[in-house]
């Protein structure tokens, strides 16, 4: 059993829900950047998805389009990501993912990818350009190393093919919850929910749900009928919007956690 | 024959998009078997190449340019396909098609503009509303384009993310795509993108290569010994070869563009100097860099300025059947030049890089030899750029 299984079967046992907020590496700088994950860490994130940039984010909205451009800039990749790891796990302990287009992957080497994987143990990947049809032996090899997989689900997906992608899935099940890119959105809540419904009738893994959201009430809606959320481009704002205090930064990330986790346990919405 | 079941040629190809697209992508390859035999769609399709595109296109001997080259050249006139450029036989059989699979929307990328010129030209055709988008760097260069498709009702929606060109475009169609999925057709513009859509802009620019086999069997009584074709995406060049693929000894040169040089970081040539890599769907030959990501590529022709390269293309270097070179900036204006001069044709700076290379390795071929280079459009649009550098 991998970490992020580990990880959801304590959950459940306490009747929690999870959240996984998404920073991407080395935004807004290598120094704050590891202060950001603290602040997640230590304000209630039950584990962080770490963005590698890319040059060419086809499924990503505006926000992390600009967040790749800036960590590119500073040199950031996924060699550097993986330097970078073990660093980051003597500081935190909440379970980390590597989020990476395929062709950074590709570029190093299925195989070095995969050792450096379990050298470093990080926990997950998420590739969202690697499609069900193209990962199958990229999923039994991360399988193979504990390394949890993650396969999306989106609204367009039937539901023989959710049951086809939950067999080969591991972690969790990322939900997309609305036909677009990464970004904020509004009013999609009442199809989402009727989908995650659907999403949860045809498969086994825990369901997380992301794209889109943005507000903790959108949060609290969805986490009522999904087993996680995940938060990427309201918080990549944050940096965006403080990229020159980035102290302040800091804060704004840690205060939008904190109202993120209080509304998942079941607590009412915290005033700003 | 490839592609295979999973989309590759070979070891090129396949589906690398984001789940949301792949349902559209699974619904466009079934459609496509069902139209490919449907009668009612080919009869449809070719009555529109015929009355409306002007096809077929000629096939001219030019004697003057042959003349200073010393073996026989035969230009395929793409140019003189209705919108000026092959990319009308593509779009139409597209558009034609999502119309007919009930899409109430067209949208399309572009680079130099002759694209999404034809996609607007077809969606005018057809009544449906259509969006193009294209890079800002591209817009600037290529502003007579863009009045074009205005003119035409389509709306010209300005890249400027990344290096502002073609690939960015792509990207920027994509995400529409994926946020319009029920209703959107898109219309991609070369042998680009997951699969299907290599073999679909393939098969519907091979109208090239089959015109031209009937013809040179009627002007020569024989079979060319050399295709020569402009390689951006590659799908003017593939249209013209891919209906010889089986003619062994007509043998295929593929021209990149080597922009500023290949030795410089500012060049086109995917196939010439890049490596393999997954980009925009699909895996093939790629400029990036030793991280995986994509490097923005240069050419004087804004539709060549393109850092990947058609699956179907890799397939072809790595079994041989094609060779690739690639022609910088200075000798693509020399054979717009000359081919201006000598013929009074005056070509776009895509062909040019083929007319280039004939000019510049003229020596390769023999006097006895039948070329054919695919004139893939005319250069009215680029007149501006030529101005820039030739005054």
């Amino acid at each position: 059993m991998n970490s992020l299984q580990k990880h959801f079967t304590l959950l459940k046992k306490q009747k929690r829900k999870l959240f996984l907020p998404f920073v991407t590496l080395w935004d807004p700088d290598k120094e704050y950047f590891l202060k950001i994950l603290k602040a997640l860490e230590n304000n209630g994130a039950d584990a962080i998805e770490i963005g590698i940039p890319f040059s060419d984010p086809m499924a990503d909205g505006p926000v992390i389009q600009k967040a790749s451009i800036r960590a590119l800039n500073k040199g950031a990749s996924l060699i550097e990501g993986f330097k970078m790891l073990e660093n980051i796990k003597k500081q935190i302990s909440v379970p980390i993912l590597f989020m990476s287009y395929y062709n950074p992957v590709f570029m190093m080497g299925e195989e070095r990818f995969f050792k450096v994987c379990e050298k470093t143990k990080l926990d997950g990947i998420i590739i969202p350009d690697l499609s069900f049809e193209e990962s199958k032996k990229f999923i039994k090899n991360s399988k193979a190393i504990d390394l949890a997989s993650i396969c999306f689900i989106s609204p367009t997906t039937p539901s023989l093919r959710m049951k086809k992608i939950n067999s080969n899935a591991s972690g969790f099940i990322y939900y997309i919850s609305i036909k677009g890119v990464t970004g904020q959105h509004q009013g999609f809540e009442k199809k989402a929910i009727e989908h995650i419904k659907l999403v949860k009738k045809n498969t086994t893994l825990p369901v997380c749900v992301g794209f889109g959201i943005s507000t903790a009430k959108q949060a609290k809606t969805l986490a009522e009928y999904a087993d996680g959320i995940i938060i990427g481009s309201a918080i990549v704002k944050i940096i965006e919007k403080n990229i020159n205090n980035k102290k302040m930064a800091v804060d704004e990330i840690a205060k939008f956690t904190r109202r993120i986790r209080s509304v998942l346990d079941g607590k009412k919405i915290p005033l700003a | 024959m490839y592609p295979d079941k999973k989309g590759y040629f070979l070891n090129f190809g396949g589906k690398f998009v984001p789940e949301t697209l792949i349902v559209a992508i699974n619904e466009l390859e079934t459609s496509y078997a069902y139209f490919k035999k449907s009668k009612e769609f080919r009869n449809k399709l070719n009555y529109y190449l015929k009355e409306y595109a002007g096809r077929p296109t000629p096939l001219y001997f030019a004697e003057n340019f042959s003349k200073y080259l010393g073996f026989k050249i035969y230009l395929k006139r793409e140019d003189l396909a209705h919108t000026g450029a092959h990319k009308i036989n593509n779009t139409l059989g597209q558009v034609l098609m999502a119309k007919m699979m009930g899409k109430k929307r067209i949208i399309a990328e572009t680079g130099a503009g002759q694209h999404g010129v034809a996609t607007a030209t077809a969606a005018a055709l057809f009544k449906m509303p259509c969006c193009v988008y294209m890079g800002k760097e591209d817009m600037h260069r290529q502003s007579l384009n863009v009045f074009r498709m205005q003119l035409l009702g389509t709306e010209v929606k300005c890249v400027d993310s990344g290096s502002m060109t073609l690939k960015d475009a792509i990207n920027e169609a994509i995400r529409d795509w994926v946020s319009n999925i029920d209703t959107t057709h898109y219309v991609i513009g070369s042998i680009v993108g997951p699969y299907p859509y290599p073999m679909i802009v393939r098969d519907f620019q091979c109208i090239i290569g089959k015109e031209v086999k009937k013809q040179i069997l009627r002007h020569e009584k024989r079979l060319p010994d050399y295709l020569v074709a402009c390689v951006g995406g590659g799908s003017n060049a593939m249209g013209l070869f891919h209906p010889f693929y089986r003619d062994k000894r007509v043998k295929f040169i593929g021209v990149e563009p080597a922009g500023r040089g290949l030795n410089t970081k500012e060049h086109g040539a995917s196939l010439c100097k890049g490596t393999i890599g997954v980009f925009q769907g699909a895996k093939s030959y790629l400029l990036q860099d030793k991280n995986g990501q994509i490097q923005t590529a240069h050419s004087i022709s804004a539709g060549l300025d393109y850092p990947g390269v058609g699956p179907e293309h890799a397939y072809y270097k790595d079994i041989k059947r094609a060779q690739y070179y690639a022609v910088d900036d200075k000798t693509t204006l020399l054979g717009f030049k000359f081919l201006s001069e000598t013929e009074g044709i005056i070509p776009a700076l895509e062909p040019s890089h083929a007319i280039g290379y004939l000019i510049k390795h003229k020596k390769r071929f023999k006097k006895l030899d039948i070329v054919i280079l695919n004139l893939s459009g005319r250069g009215d649009k680029d007149i501006d750029i030529v101005k820039e550098h030739l005054v």
